[in-house]
Formats: structure tokens, C-alpha cells, sequence
């Protein structure tokens, strides 16, 4: 265990919950300075000696009030002092990366990271590095998505959003943010083309996909439509195909499909 | 059949904790600890679930009803003395913005301050739970904020400096306009496009509800039912399709999307879809309650996601909301389309008959 915090009296959750953080830190280097096992908070940094930290305040009677480590108050407050200035600076932007590491669920800390990311002219592509790492640890929360989404618009560049929206679906294939994301990427750029052969694929991993199929009914509906008799025989024998995986038609979302026709 | 009996007889055996779930609730009310952080936006939510909680098992008397009213009233967004931060109204998840404890206005000017949608439907929702008269609700504020929020295709976003947009907002903002009986917040009809567009296919045949998972499902239906529109924006055809489809969402308990697993927070989801549909009585009520039971905590309190998983507010609220619908004794009833009990609703219109009243009688003076 890293020496990085010290031994406190917190209950037995906060105090795991440190040495978790601790195990992370040793991994992430450069987020921690020079040197990875010595944590300093920014109360002790010279060169935040300008900035006087803003704590929350919870007022005299806090409710459902979250006890939080010394660390994590300490890159909290001086995130709010930088709100209160509207800081525009590397420092700044440096400091939302802890602050994303502590909470990726904090959607003030994600937009203040877009306000810097154009104020400072950032790399937009070593965002997308950045925001794909975020992702594929926490691939279920709104926040990064909707950040990674408006990269995307920014760099008016999806060339990359296929591949690895299907590497995320590989470790979960059902994961609806993932197929929202996908979605709209298809939709707002016209990634139509190759798209029934990805659910087709998919459904022979799990002819159960409902997301899969959804997904078929979605690209559809935006192209050929069903009007055309030719579709419909397609998806028909599509249907049959798929159905003999099946022991019993149980899968009643199959009949939803078919039964559009 | 013999194996049915004895299935039934475990249903029998599980008993509803009711004690360990006020404590349950009563410790979500104090402190977390810190790997709740990712909760740290939206505690005003989980406050919430909480209160309503509390509600539904009829024990709000362990609650210290003023605390908590001034701690709700503390996350509101008050208009700055030349109200130029109007369109930002609503209700803040918590103070972590780093804005000063203050219940009382003209509100402080800070560049990110703003409510989010989620944060102010659950906070009028709370402060009605508590008894409050939303005297100090600054309506205008609310609704010009709520206003700024929604976008051209009729979602709404969670708050103005942009966010994921989808039905879920939606919702929150019919449930705000319809507690503040003002629709002036949103454009209703843009909003019903969205949600036909998003509940019905647009191929030849009217078909089922493929798109959207069972929470969703909940927001798009809740949402026309409160706007008082559900027939209006879909045929017979088309509800009784949504009625099918979230029948067949019942496995034991329910899941909110076919071949997944049955999630006990489904269970009001698609379980409160069905009864402002009229058809949840066609549901197995043993079953749906065996499961909800079956992820009980029976040390801590609460009801977790599934079996043998941990416990946590919005599963143990649910849960309990769950149980409601079915009728489980002692147990408060919900308004489904609101989601606080009838108790609270009955508040509610109460306070709307007052302002009405007044509304009549001060005509002359507006």
C-alpha cells in the first residue's frame, strides 16, 4: 500500500475507499507529479498559493452529506475557486483531470474542461485519447459520453466512433449509452452503409441481442424503409435463419420485428 | 402443481422488513461515504428517494421536516437582484458549485451556476413530501430556466449549459410544469413529437415499443399522462401495443428490456406504466412480489438491483414503490404518473386549489 495518505479514524469504507484511490494513483504517474508515491495536495503546491480554496458549503444542517477525504476536498475546493474566477489556464485544465478522477459523474467539472479546451486551444485529438481511456473504465456514465460526443462535433471527425463504439459493445453488448452514441454517429453522418452487416455479426454472437435488432429496425427505418417487398424477404429470411439458434420462439422480440410485415 | 404450492409457500415466508428500511433510509438521510461521490450533483435526488421512501412506509416522523425544507430551499437558484441569471433557475443537486448556504435572496452571480432539471422536479417533489407551501419557490425563475432548456425536437437538456437530452428530461419538466399548474415552460406539442418519435416506429405498421428501455418507457407515458394527452398523442392500437410490451416485461419480477435481467426498480418503471394504463392488474402479483423481496437486504435495510447485490437508495425506494403497486399492507399508496404518494398529491392539490383562489381574487391587481 502506498504511503501516500495518512492512517486516519474514518470509517471502514472512506479508509478503503483511500487505499483504492492509492492503488489507482500508483498507476496514473503523471496525474501525481515527478514522483508518482508522493501525493501533494494543492493547499501545499507553491504554485497554487495565489488561489484561496473555496470549501462546500453545506450549511448548518447538511443532508445525505458525502464525508470525503482530505484529498478529495482539497481538488474540490480549488476547483471551486476556479469556477468563481472563470480561471482560463493550463492549471486549471490540469486540475479538472484530478477532479474527473475523483467524480467522472460531475457534469460542472466536464463543461468547465470544454470552456478550457477551446479558451486554450487544446489538442483535440489527445482529448479523444483521453476521453476513449475515461470510457472504457466507466462506460456507463452520461457525462462522458456527452463529452466525448461533443469532441467528435467539434473535430467534425467520426472516423474513429464505429470502431470503438464495437470494442465497447464487445464488452457489453447491450450497453444502451454505447448504442445511443452509435446512433447518433450514423445518423449525423451518414455511416449507414456497413451497418446491417455489424448487427448481423453481432446476432450470430447473440441471436438474443435486443439492442441488435433494435438496431437493425433503426437502420432500416432511416433508409430502404420496409415498403419494398425485396426488404422484407431479406429480413424474413433473416428472421428464420436467426430463429433455428433458438430452441423454442421464445424470443418474443423477434415476432415483434417479423410482425411488421 | 405441487411445485407451484410450494414456490407459493416461499413467496409466504419472505417477510417485508419494515423497520430495517426506515433505518435504512434514515442513514442514507446522514452521511455516505466517499465512494458515493459519483452522487455528489444529484444529492437533492437521493434526498428524495429518501423522503419518498419514508413516505410510502408512513414514517416521516423520524424526519426533522424544517432541517430538511431549508436545506432543499438552500439549492434553489435565486434570481440576482437584476435577474440576469433568470434562465439558470431551478434547483442545484447540492452546493458543490461553491456557492454560500443561503435560503434568501437576490441570488449571487457565478459564472456556473445554474439548476438542473432532475434536481428542481425532485426538489418541488420533496418540499411537497415535507408539507411545504412552495411559497418560497420563485416560479418565474424555475419556468425561465425550464424554458431555455428544451431543444427544437421537443427533449429538454439537464441543464443550460448543455447535457445528454432525452425523454427522461422530458418528464422531470412535465412533472415541474404540472406541480407549479404553469405549462408556460415547456412547448407541450414539441415535446409529444418527441416522444411519439421516440415510443412508435415510423415503418408502415404502427409497431411496438422497440426503441426505448422500460424507464424510458415510464417517462414517456407519465409524461402525457400528467400533460392530460395520452389519447391524443396515441391510438388504441398503439397504447394497446405499449400495454403488450410491458407485460411481457414481467419475468418474475421485470426487466426493462427483453433478455435482460429482471431489475427490482422495474418493477415500478413498467409496473406504474401499466397501472396508469389500466391493465397492471393482469400482472402477477406473487411473482413480482417474491422477486422484489428476494433482493431485500436483510442486515442494513433496503433493496438492491438483484439478489444478493448491495443495497442502495433508488433500489430500496422503488422497490418499496414496487410493493405499493401491488398492495402490500401498511404500505402507502403512489401516484404513479407523479411518483410521491397519494398523500403528498392530495397536498399538492390542495396548495393548486389555493392558488387558484387567489389567482381569482387578485385579478384585478396582477
Amino acid at each position: 500500500m502506498s504511503t501516500v495518505e495518512e492512517p486516519s479514524s474514518e470509517p471502514l469504507g472512506v479508509k478503503e475507499q483511500k487505499e483504492l484511490d492509492a492503488e489507482v494513483g500508483d498507476h496514473l504517474g503523471d496525474n501525481y507529479g515527478a514522483d508518482p508515491t508522493r501525493y501533494i495536495l494543492y493547499r501545499d503546491r507553491k504554485e497554487w498559493a495565489d488561489l484561496e480554496p473555496v470549501p462546500q458549503d453545506d450549511g448548518p444542517n447538511p443532508v445525505v452529506k458525502i464525508a470525503y477525504s482530505d484529498k478529495f476536498a482539497d481538488v474540490y475546493d480549488y476547483f471551486r475557486a476556479l469556477l468563481k474566477k472563470d480561471e482560463k489556464s493550463e492549471r486549471a485544465f490540469a486540475l479538472t483531470a484530478d477532479a474527473i478522477d475523483l467524480n467522472a459523474a460531475n457534469y460542472t467539472v466536464w463543461h468547465y474542461r470544454r470552456v478550457l479546451l477551446q479558451a486554450l486551444s487544446k489538442d483535440l485529438r489527445e482529448e479523444m485519447k483521453y476521453i476513449t481511456n475515461i470510457i472504457e473504465e466507466q462506460p456507463k456514465n452520461y457525462q462522458v459520453w456527452h463529452h466525448r460526443r461533443m469532441v467528435v462535433e467539434w473535430l467534425n471527425d467520426p472516423s474513429a466512433e464505429l470502431q470503438f463504439i464495437a470494442d465497447v459493445l464487445s464488452q457489453d453488448a447491450k450497453n444502451y449509452h454505447a448504442w445511443q452514441h452509435r446512433q447518433w454517429v450514423i445518423q449525423e453522418y451518414k455511416l449507414w452503409d456497413n451497418e446491417l452487416d455489424f448487427v448481423e455479426n453481432l446476432l450470430d454472437e447473440d441471436v438474443r441481442n435486443n439492442s441488435a435488432w433494435n438496431q437493425r429496425h433503426f437502420v432500416i427505418s432511416h433508409t430502404t424503409g420496409f415498403s419494398d417487398p425485396a426488404i422484407v424477404q431479406r429480413e424474413i429470411h433473416l428472421f428464420y435463419r436467426k430463429s433455428i439458434q433458438i430452441s423454442k420462439l421464445a424470443n418474443r422480440f423477434l415476432f415483434d420485428f417479423i410482425h411488421c410485415f | 402443481m405441487a411445485e407451484e404450492e410450494n414456490q407459493f409457500e416461499e413467496f409466504e415466508q419472505i417477510d417485508f422488513l419494515r423497520d430495517r428500511h426506515v433505518r435504512f433510509f434514515q442513514r442514507t438521510l446522514q452521511v455516505l461515504p466517499e465512494r458515493y461521490a459519483s452522487l455528489e450533483t444529484t444529492r437533492l435526488s437521493i434526498l428524495f428517494f429518501a423522503l419518498s421512501g419514508l413516505d410510502v412506509l408512513d414514517a416521516l416522523e423520524v424526519v426533522d421536516s424544517k432541517v430538511m425544507i431549508e436545506w432543499i430551499y438552500s439549492q434553489q437558484v435565486l434570481p440576482t437582484q437584476d435577474k440576469s441569471n433568470l434562465n439558470r433557475g431551478g434547483f442545484r443537486g447540492s452546493a458543490h458549485i461553491g456557492i454560500p448556504y443561503s435560503t434568501k435572496g437576490p441570488g449571487v452571480l457565478h459564472p456556473y451556476d445554474s439548476g438542473h432539471v432532475a434536481m428542481t422536479y425532485t426538489g418541488l417533489c420533496s418540499l411537497l413530501i415535507l408539507g411545504d407551501d412552495l411559497s418560497r419557490v420563485n416560479k418565474e425563475a424555475v419556468l425561465a430556466g425550464l424554458k431555455v432548456l428544451q431543444l427544437e425536437d421537443g427533449s429538454f437538456y439537464a441543464v443550460p449549459e448543455g447535457s445528454e437530452n432525452d425523454i427522461r428530461f422530458i418528464y422531470c419538466a412535465a412533472s415541474i410544469c404540472y406541480m407549479l399548474d404553469d405549462w408556460s415552460g415547456m412547448d407541450i406539442q414539441k415535446a409529444i413529437d418527441y416522444i411519439r418519435g421516440s415510443l412508435v416506429s415510423e415503418s408502415l405498421c404502427d409497431n411496438s415499443v422497440t426503441r426505448v428501455p422500460g424507464g424510458w418507457t415510464y417517462c414517456a407515458i407519465a409524461s402525457l399522462c400528467l400533460m392530460g394527452r395520452l389519447d391524443e398523442a396515441l391510438s388504441p392500437r398503439e397504447l394497446n401495443r405499449i400495454r403488450r410490451w410491458c407485460i411481457m416485461r414481467q419475468q418474475s419480477g421485470f426487466h426493462g428490456r427483453p433478455n435482460k435481467p429482471v431489475d427490482t426498480c422495474y418493477s415500478f418503471w413498467v409496473g406504474a406504466t401499466l397501472e396508469l394504463l389500466d391493465v397492471f392488474q393482469f400482472t402477477h402479483f406473487e411473482k413480482n412480489r417474491s422477486f422484489i423481496l428476494s433482493t431485500q437486504d436483510r442486515l442494513v435495510g433496503g433493496f438492491a438491483k438483484w439478489p444478493d447485490s448491495h443495497p442502495d437508495p433508488l433500489h430500496a425506494y422503488l422497490g418499496l414503490c414496487g410493493l405499493s403497486l401491488i398492495g402490500e399492507p401498511d404500505l402507502k399508496k403512489v401516484h404513479p404518473a407523479l411518483n410521491i404518494t397519494q398523500r403528498a398529491f392530495q397536498h399538492l392539490q390542495q396548495l393548486q386549489q389555493t392558488w387558484r383562489d387567489n389567482a381569482g381574487s387578485c385579478v384585478g391587481q396582477q
